[in-house]
């Protein structure tokens, strides 16, 4: 808790240098805190680096937002090591959502990946178990309640 | 063997007054003091800004036109008893109440208009 | 040895709140289990697109009405994010005094309920006596016994008087007696510890690797705690201990609450001591900037988070919210392999679960010895068809 401002730097170094060109930016907005924009395909290996030099990790949940064309997906880590909360977003387009599973590498995200796919139809390559969650039963296939072009019916 | 601890509390426990009151049979408890009951509203004082409306969480606030004027209607059966209306009015035309009873077998008792 | 599918829930003596297990057991022993969750799911990610920031702290608020502070604290703080404001000296003492207010009322509601579902009523009855203590002066303080509507974007909404003050650390005095008794009760008790002790277990590894959050990785020592290690509010200027237990099971994780309990108290009381004076709140405008909030709070149940998207309109983009009890559930499905049938009330209750959860119906055809799952459309038809006279 001493070295806060190096803490961050020297996480947001060392993604640099393990990325390359899948990488699309690193910034450091708040104390503790470090947003990491990555290419759809590279999420799985961000965490596996991050793992390899900091230890264990703790997913906090995985955030998806539509955002008209794309969808974006936030993975919210939190690292025992040095308490530093990182965001590791990545974008897939809404015509084609598929990404790669994280299950293998933290087997706490199973309910969180089949969530986003409930609710935002991201489909999660190599997932245990991808079914539906919260929804019931006979909710019809296709509908995803969390994008912006579904609206509840009866409402203003 | 030692007597487990909550033994002696269990029994001292016989020889205590209740914990509970009978309400409202014997004893009627009043609520601390700024309990967040029923809001109340001047309608002399009200401009028809709306604003209460505008912010209420449970849109239990309508905004009538009645002589060419706006009024807000308070469905006290939707309300939540945040006072967020309280807070926002600016000429401070609803005032906070403590009354908390309102049980009532006629369901214009629950409309608050002009 | 042939498994047999032993279905508990939505409706269940045993669970406080509808939620479906299915467990496959072998004889006593559970060597399986399948959650389904939904049954009580409200849809308020989407219903926070349709209000405006004022009106989401409310719904936040009822997302859970247990740890309703929690959820208007982090609120709060995601859209402070956004709008850019930072929060007052004074207000922020009084968050945490409320904050710590809700997590005793929240921990003793659970140790309460935990010593019902092991058959210990008398305990139980004796400690939602005690918890009275907190709640009227959570009415004192904010005007209502257990929805505050408190916290408000930019600080809080009501100030404390010194009469308060006085009359808390009275109250909280009496309480700290009484917890501290408990506590003892807790683990001298022989029928406690024949029901609690190595039941549930959860370890260090699993705990991690299953994404545990909040007491019950505490209870297998796990070292995380929002509160100490991202502070917020005034906890960055309040001394208090991060209550660790090694043992990881469901006695260590009541253990955890009930120190918790204790500890909170004393940061209330510190709270109330150094309480620096000046304004309770900041105005902010109904509309934010465009930009992104994310907010962590420790919520009685473990970490909490809210993430909001502003697109600079006086309605938030997307709302987020990930609640304890669910980060909990694949680390309790975990607890309750091995376990006996008898024990499934104690493990599910020691994570304390809240459960936000739809319509479902299980039906094992003996004849054909076919499982299937209807609907609640299909349910309804096929009662009519049985109804319908024989022609």
């Amino acid at each position: 808790m001493v070295h806060l401002v190096e803490v961050e730097s020297e996480v947001a170094e060392y993604l640099r240098t393990k990325l390359g060109d899948k990488l699309f930016g690193v910034a450091t907005p708040k104390k503790l805190r470090v947003v990491v924009r990555v290419s759809s395909d590279a999420v799985k290996s961000c965490i596996r680096a991050i793992q390899e030099k900091f230890g264990d990790v703790h997913l906090t949940t995985i955030t998806g937002c539509d955002l008209g064309e794309e969808l974006e997906l936030t993975y919210h880590l939190h690292l025992y090591a040095n308490n530093v909360h990182i965001m590791v977003k990545t974008k897939v387009p809404k015509s084609e959502p598929k990404i790669d599973t994280i299950t293998d590498v933290i087997p706490g995200a199973v309910l969180y990946e089949r969530e986003v796919y409930e609710m935002l139809g991201i489909q999660f390559i190599g997932h245990p178990k991808l079914e539906r969650l919260f929804l019931p039963d006979d909710w019809p296939e296709g509908i995803y309640p969390l994008r912006k072009d579904w609206r509840p019916e009866g409402l203003k | 063997m030692r007597l487990p601890a909550i033994i002696k509390e269990t029994f001292s426990n016989l020889f205590r007054k209740p914990a509970t009151v009978k309400v409202p049979i014997e004893e009627k408890l009043p609520p601390a003091p700024g309990y967040r009951g029923v809001p109340r509203v001047d309608y002399s004082k009200c401009t028809g800004c709306g604003l209460c409306a505008r912010y209420c969480p449970s849109f239990a606030i309508e905004l009538i036109t009645k002589d060419k004027r706006r009024y807000p209607v308070f469905h006290i059966y939707r309300c939540i008893f945040c006072h967020q209306c309280v807070e926002v009015c600016p000429v401070k035309a609803i005032k906070p109440t403590e009354e908390y009873e309102l049980s009532t077998d006629r369901p214009s008792d629950l409309i608050i208009k002009p | 040895m042939s498994t047999i599918d032993l279905i508990l829930g939505p409706q269940h003596p045993a669970f406080k709140e509808p939620e479906r297990f299915l467990f496959k057991t072998e004889g006593e022993i559970v060597v399986d289990v399948e959650p389904r969750l939904g049954y009580v799911h409200r849809g308020i990610e989407k219903a926070f697109e349709m209000r405006n920031y004022i009106q989401g702290l409310y719904l936040a608020e009822r997302i859970c009405g247990i740890c309703n502070v929690a959820h208007t604290l982090c609120y709060a703080q995601a859209a402070e994010e956004v709008y850019g404001v930072e929060v007052p000296p004074r207000a922020r003492y009084l968050r945490a005094v409320i904050h710590e207010l809700n997590r005793i009322h929240s921990h003793l509601l659970i140790i309460g309920v935990a010593a019902e579902l092991i058959g210990f009523d008398t305990l139980f009855m004796l400690i939602w006596r005690d918890r009275e203590i907190v709640m009227d002066l959570v009415e004192m303080m904010t005007g209502n016994r257990v929805i505050s509507a408190y916290i408000t974007i930019g600080g809080v909404r009501r100030d404390v008087s010194p009469e308060f003050i006085e009359k808390a650390k009275k109250m909280l005095t009496k309480l700290e007696e009484r917890v501290k008794y408990y506590r003892k009760v807790w683990i001298e008790d022989p029928i406690i510890r024949a029901r609690c002790v190595e039941v549930g277990k959860l370890s260090k590894a699993d705990a991690i690797k299953l994404c545990a959050v909040g007491p019950t990785a505490r209870g297998s020592g796990v070292n995380y705690d929002v509160r100490r290690h991202r502070p917020y509010a005034a906890y960055d200027e309040i001394p208090f201990n991060v209550v660790l237990r090694e043992e990881g099971d469901v006695w260590a994780r009541v253990l955890c609450r009930i120190d918790e309990t204790l500890e909170a108290i004393n940061i209330v009381k510190y709270a109330l001591d150094h309480l620096p004076s000046g304004d309770i709140r900041v105005k902010v405008p109904i509309r934010p900037p465009p930009g992104e909030g994310v907010a962590f709070v420790e919520a009685p149940r473990g970490e909490l988070l809210h993430h909001v998207y502003s697109d600079g309109t006086d309605k938030p983009y997307r709302w987020r919210v990930r609640t304890p009890t669910y980060a909990n559930i694949p680390a309790v499905c975990h607890m309750f392999k091995g376990c006996y049938i008898a024990d499934i009330p104690a493990i599910l209750v020691s994570i304390d679960p809240c459960f936000s959860c739809t319509d479902r119906v299980t039906i094992l055809d003996i004849r054909t010895n076919e499982r299937k799952i209807l609907t609640w459309t299909q349910l309804k038809k096929m009662f009519r068809e049985f109804r319908r006279p024989k022609a």
